[in-house]
């Protein structure tokens, strides 16, 4: 930010940065980690507290105390254990170092002030109503993977495949382009013909007819 | 969505320290029992410490006498209660930015960043994020929003969810909430720019909106 902005317009795009992936706060391992982390720490100093007021340890401290001096080291349990913590350490190394956040697809933002995402199952349910709009097609599976691409997988009932192909390839180019991403996702087409018996009574476009958005 | 600077660098060093922790706790004990076992594919290094971790720590504890002091149940209380402390901060910290009750407004006439006199004008948060959001819901192919403003009085942050409908044009819909809503509370609030955060779904098919 500048030290004397001048008001953002959005006619002046020259300003306007792709914008690189917001890294996520990681908020859920980290809470759990406290919470279980904060569970331990209050047990024990329960228990501390009480034990300083001449109250008997506690069963479960007593118990893992016995359990912790009798098993030896080279018991399976201790080793399997940990190794669940090596790998629970590994985990969580990864998780650190990471952006993550792969299910929010950035969007290009119509100013530099703005950050704005698309959640990746929404794109591509977009995707899948725009597919599904397009006449012979009967059936979309959508995908997308990582955040470059798009595997749509269609039915085509009817018509010559060739055709709807090209009609499917163009509609999901414009729906690609409405979804306004930073980072347009390449799509990969997959086209099955229907059996035969699918030739008659299909409706072209019931399934994934576009709802109106409502005007209040 | 836009996160806290802090508190994403907080988070994640605190689980990196933690995960160094425990990937080195974990190999240690588990190379020192399967050498014990003899089932080790490879001979340790010499400088590794002989003997298995629990036996080295407490030996070690025993050794110096640390516990036969007065102090120590004192100084054993004072470590759980700091480490309650600072676990329980960790994790209320999780609980997302707070949104200031006030905004404060500039002065008429006076330029966006002086300092505020005793009587400036404010500006209730949940009165600005309330419009912003009937603004928001009213543009074409939204269903819903949400809208809160964090950051501070007095450079606020948008963030916003926003649901759309299913056959909405996200394109569109980003560019309306920019040139709209957005570009409106910032005259209100007298801001030079809003930083704004918007996290843009789709309604999935069975949430639908009574009226």
């Amino acid at each position: 930010m500048s030290t004397a902005p001048e008001p953002e317009s959005p006619e002046n795009p020259a300003r306007v940065r792709t914008p690189h992936r917001a890294w996520s706060a990681r908020r859920g391992p980290a809470a759990v980690l406290a919470l279980l982390g904060s569970a331990a720490c209050g047990m024990l100093l329960y228990d501390q507290v009480a034990m300083g007021y001449g109250h008997p340890a506690a069963p479960w401290r007593t118990h893992t105390k016995d359990w912790l001096a009798d098993t030896p080291g080279t018991s399976g349990w201790v080793i399997g254990a940990a190794v669940i913590l090596a790998v629970l350490g590994v985990y969580l190394m990864v998780i650190a170092l990471t952006p993550g956040g792969r299910r929010r697809l950035p969007m290009a933002p119509p100013a530099p002030s703005v950050r704005a995402v698309l959640d990746r199952a929404s794109a591509a349910a977009l995707l899948r109503e725009a597919a599904l709009r397009t006449p012979g097609v009967t059936a979309a599976r959508v995908r997308v993977r990582g955040r470059r691409r798009a595997r749509v997988r269609a039915t085509v009932a009817y018509g010559d495949v060739t055709a709807v192909r090209a009609a499917l390839h163009e509609e999901l180019l414009a729906a690609t382009d409405r979804l306004g991403l930073a980072h347009p996702p390449r799509i990969r087409l997959r086209l099955t013909a229907a059996p035969a018996l699918a030739l008659h009574g299909n409706e072209p476009d019931a399934p994934g007819a576009p709802t109106e958005p409502e005007a209040r | 969505m836009e996160v806290s600077r802090g508190r994403h660098w907080l988070n994640r060093t605190l689980l990196a320290l933690l995960g160094i922790a425990g990937l080195a706790a974990g190999c240690w004990v588990a190379v020192a029992g399967l050498d014990a076992r003899g089932q080790l594919p490879f001979a340790l290094p010499s400088w590794w410490p002989s003997g298995h971790p629990r036996a080295a720590f407490t030996d070690r504890l025993e050794a110096t006498g640390l516990r036969d002091h007065g102090w120590w149940p004192a100084a054993v209380l004072g470590c759980l209660t700091l480490g309650l402390l600072l676990l329980a901060g960790w994790l209320l910290a999780q609980t997302g930015p707070r949104e200031p009750r006030r905004l404060h407004l500039p002065a008429p006439g006076a330029p966006a960043r002086a300092k505020p006199t005793p009587h400036a004008p404010t500006l209730r948060t949940s009165a600005l994020s309330g419009v912003m959001a009937a603004q928001v819901t009213d543009l074409p192919g939204v269903r819903r929003a949400r809208v809160r403003l964090t950051g501070g009085p007095r450079r606020p942050r948008a963030r916003m969810t926003v649901v759309l409908d299913a056959g909405a044009d996200p394109r569109a819909v980003l560019t309306a909430l920019y040139t709209g809503p957005l570009t409106h509370a910032r005259h209100s609030a007298g801001l030079c720019h809003l930083r704004s955060g918007l996290r843009l779904r789709v309604a999935t098919p069975g949430t639908r909106r009574t009226r």
